[in-house]
C-alpha cells in the first residue's frame, strides 16, 4: 500500500518526530538526576547487589546520616551570605564604573577600560598564588604588623574569599553595554536642576537598567554558588566557615566516597538552586542569551 | 558663545570628568590591588624559588629550564587538555546548535524542554562531578547499566586512562549544552525572517539556506562559544578533582590542577608554580589571538 500524506499530515508527522527527539534528549538530561536520587534512597547493602532501575529497598538513612554528620544549615547560610555580599558589591561597583566610563567620560578612561578588558584573557590560576600571598601579608590585619608579618592576614576569613572578587571586569563591560544606548539628556536636565551625580545615577539611571542588573546578579550568584577552589584555599581548616561545595568534598572524603550518603548530599545541595531557577527562570535564560550576544 | 559661557562649560566638563573618575575609582582600586599587582608579583615569583614559608630566593630562568627539560607532568597536562578540547570544542558548537534549532521550532512544550536542558548547568561542578562518579561507575552506573540492556559490558570508565578524560568531556557537555543552546537560540531569533523568505522565493532548499544564511550569520556567536570553550578547557579543575583526582596514570591532570598542587600541595614551590602559570597564560593568549585572526579572515 502506498502511503500518501497531505501537507498538513506531513507537518504533524514532522512535529511528532521533533517532539519525540526532544523527549529523548530530556531523558538524557534528567537521567543522572534520577539515578542519583534512586541511589540516595537505596539501602547501603543493596546498592551494589540490587541493580533495579526502579526504587527498591527504599530508605532515608543516608539523608539522616547527612543531617547527623554535616551541619547543612550552617553551610547553606555561609554560602548564601557570601553570595549575597558578592552580588551586591559587584552590582554596585560595576554599574558605577560603567557609568563613569560611559556617561562621564574622562581623560584616560578608555585606556583604563581597555587594560581591564585585556585582563579577561588571564586565567584565574595565574593570579591565585600572588593574590593568596597578598591577602596573607596584608598589613595590620589578622595579627599582621605594619609590614604584613607575624599573622595570617585575610586567610581563614570571609573577607579573604570576597575581596578579590569584589568587582569583576566582565560586569563592568556588561553594564557598559547597557548604558551605551541610554540617552544622557535626563542627566543633563537633572544636573541643571542642581542634582548631585550620585543621585542622578541612583535615581535616574539605575531604575532604567534593572533588567541588566538582575541578569548580572544571577551571573555572579552562579559564580559564587558554584565556586570551590578559591573558598577552599582561603577557608580550609576553618570547618565552621565552609561553603556547600567544600562540605560536599569533605563529606565525600570522610565517607570514603560511599554512594548512598554522597548522593543524598548532592541531591540536598541541588534543591535550593533548582527552586531558585524555577522562580527566576526568565532572568536566568535572558541573562545567558544577552551575555552571549553582547559578549 | 561668549568667553564666559565657554569657560563655564569647560569647567563643568572638567568637573564631570573628575566625577567620572570617582565613579570608576572603587573598581579601579580593586583592579589594581587584586589583578595588576598580582600579575607583576607572578612575573617576579616566576624567577624565584619559594616554599611559602621560608626565604624567597632568586633563581633566574631556572624554573623555566626545569619546566621544559624535567617536568613531564606539566607537558602531559597540556596534552590532556588538547585531547579534551578535540572532543569538547566541536561538540560544544554542534550539540547546542542542534538543541537550539529544536527548541526554536514551535513544538508543544518547548519552553519546558528548554528549562530541562538548562537544568544540568545549574548544579555546581563539584556536585555534578560527584553525581557523575556514580553515572560512570562500571558496576552500578547508569551508563553501563544501559549498555547491559544491549548485552554490552561497558568499560571501566574512570579507572582506565583511555576513557577517564572522555567521562570529563561528557560531564562538561551535560553541564554546558543548556547555556550555549540559549545563546544560539537567541542568535537564531535575531536573524531576519526576510532573508529566508527571499531565499525561498529564489528556490533555495532548507539545507542550503542553513549553510549559506544561518551558519555565516551565526559566526560571531560561534566564535564567542569556541573562545569560551577553549578558555574553559584550560581552566578545568573542580571536575577533575572530584571525578578522578588527576588519575589514572595522570591521564586527567590539567594545567590548573598541576599548578595548584605545586603551589599549595606537598613539596610546595610557589615560584615554580608561578612560572608554570605564566606559561599557561602565554599559551591561552596565543590561542585566543590565533582564533581571532582565523575568524576575521573568514568573516570578511
Amino acid at each position: 500500500m502506498e502511503l500518501t500524506l497531505t501537507p498538513k499530515q506531513k507537518k504533524i508527522a514532522g512535529k511528532t518526530v521533533i517532539f519525540i527527539v526532544m523527549t529523548i534528549l530530556a531523558v538524557v538530561a534528567l537521567a543522572p538526576f534520577y539515578w542519583s536520587i534512586l541511589i540516595a534512597f537505596r539501602e547501603s547493602e543493596f546498592i551494589y547487589t540490587d541493580r533495579s532501575w526502579l526504587p527498591s529497598h527504599v530508605t532515608i538513612e543516608h539523608f539522616k546520616n547527612v543531617f547527623q554528620n554535616v551541619d547543612m544549615g550552617r553551610y547553606f547560610i555561609n554560602t548564601i551570605g557570601l553570595t549575597v555580599v558578592n552580588v551586591a558589591t559587584n552590582l554596585i561597583f560595576a554599574s558605577m564604573a560603567a557609568y563613569g566610563f560611559e556617561k562621564l567620560r574622562f581623560k584616560g578612561g578608555n585606556t583604563i577600560f581597555k587594560i581591564m578588558m585585556l585582563s579577561m584573557m588571564l586565567p584565574g590560576i595565574a593570579t591565585t598564588v600572588p593574590t593568596f600571598l597578598l591577602l596573607r601579608s596584608f598589613p595590620l590585619v589578622g595579627g599582621n604588623n605594619i609590614l604584613g608579618q607575624g599573622g595570617t592576614g585575610f586567610i581563614g576569613t570571609y573577607l579573604g574569599v570576597l575581596l578579590p572578587g569584589t568587582v569583576g571586569v566582565y560586569g563592568i563591560f556588561f553594564m557598559r553595554q547597557f548604558l551605551i544606548p541610554v540617552s544622557g539628556e535626563y542627566a543633563e536636565a537633572a544636573r541643571l536642576d542642581g542634582a548631585g551625580e550620585l543621585r542622578i545615577f541612583f535615581n535616574i539611571y539605575v531604575p532604567m537598567i534593572v533588567p541588566a542588573l538582575l541578569t548580572l546578579g544571577i551571573f555572579c550568584f552562579q559564580g559564587v554558588w558554584n565556586s570551590y577552589m578559591w573558598p577552599n584555599l582561603i577557608l580550609q581548616g576553618h570547618e565552621e566557615k565552609s561553603v556547600l561545595t567544600m562540605a560536599l568534598r569533605n563529606y565525600s572524603l570522610e565517607t570514603k566516597f560511599q554512594y548512598g550518603p554522597m548522593m543524598a548530599m548532592s541531591v540536598l545541595m541541588s534543591i535550593p538552586i533548582i527552586v531558585f531557577f524555577c522562580i527566576m527562570q526568565k532572568y536566568f535564560i535572558s541573562g545567558v542569551a544577552i551575555g552571549g550576544l553582547k559578549g | 558663545m561668549t568667553n564666559a559661557t565657554a569657560k563655564k562649560k569647560l569647567t563643568m566638563q572638567g568637573k564631570l570628568a573628575l566625577k567620572g573618575f570617582f565613579f570608576v575609582l572603587p573598581a579601579l582600586l580593586f583592579f589594581v590591588v587584586f589583578v595588576l599587582v598580582p600579575i607583576f608579583m607572578a612575573m617576579f615569583l616566576a624567577f624565584t624559588s619559594y616554599d611559602g614559608i621560608g626565604e624567597i630566593t632568586f633563581v633566574g630562568v631556572q624554573n623555566f629550564i626545569n619546566i621544559f627539560t624535567l617536568d613531564s607532568i606539566f607537558g602531559k597536562s597540556f596534552l590532556n587538555v588538547a585531547w579534551y578540547a578535540l572532543f569538547a570544542i566541536p561538540l560544544s558548537v554542534i550539540l547546542p546548535l542542534l538543541y537550539a534549532l529544536l527548541i526554536n521550532t514551535k513544538v508543544k512544550g518547548n519552553k519546558v524542554f528548554r528549562a530541562i536542558y538548562y537544568l544540568p548547568g545549574l548544579t555546581s561542578a563539584v556536585a555534578a562531578a560527584t553525581v557523575f562518579r556514580l553515572v560512570f561507575n562500571p558496576d552500578i552506573g547508569i551508563v553501563n547499566s544501559f549498555l547491559r540492556v544491549f548485552g554490552i559490558e561497558g568499560p571501566q570508565w574512570l579507572e582506565s586512562s583511555k576513557t577517564a578524560m572522555l567521562t570529563i568531556v561528557i560531564l562538561a557537555m551535560w553541564q554546558g549544552i543548556g547555556g550555549n543552546m540559549i545563546i544560539y537560540a537567541a542568535a537564531l531569533n535575531g536573524i531576519s525572517p526576510e532573508l529566508y523568505e527571499a531565499a525561498t522565493i529564489d528556490g533555495a532548499s532548507k539545507v542550503r539556506m542553513f549553510f549559506k544564511i544561518t551558519m555565516p550569520l551565526l559566526l560571531p556567536t560561534t566564535f564567542f562559544i569556541v573562545t569560551m570553550s577553549i578558555i574553559g578547557a584550560f581552566q578545568l579543575y573542580d571536575q577533575v578533582l572530584m571525578m578522578t583526582d588527576g588519575g589514572p596514570a595522570n591521564s586527567t591532570v590539567t594545567p590548573v590542577f598541576v599548578i595548584y598542587n605545586r603551589a599549595f600541595g606537598t613539596n610546595s614551590n610557589m615560584g615554580y608554580a608561578s612560572a608554570q602559570a605564566v606559561l599557561l597564560f602565554l599559551v591561552i593568549a596565543a590561542i585566543t589571538v590565533l582564533t581571532q585572526r582565523f575568524v576575521k579572515d573568514r568573516a570578511y
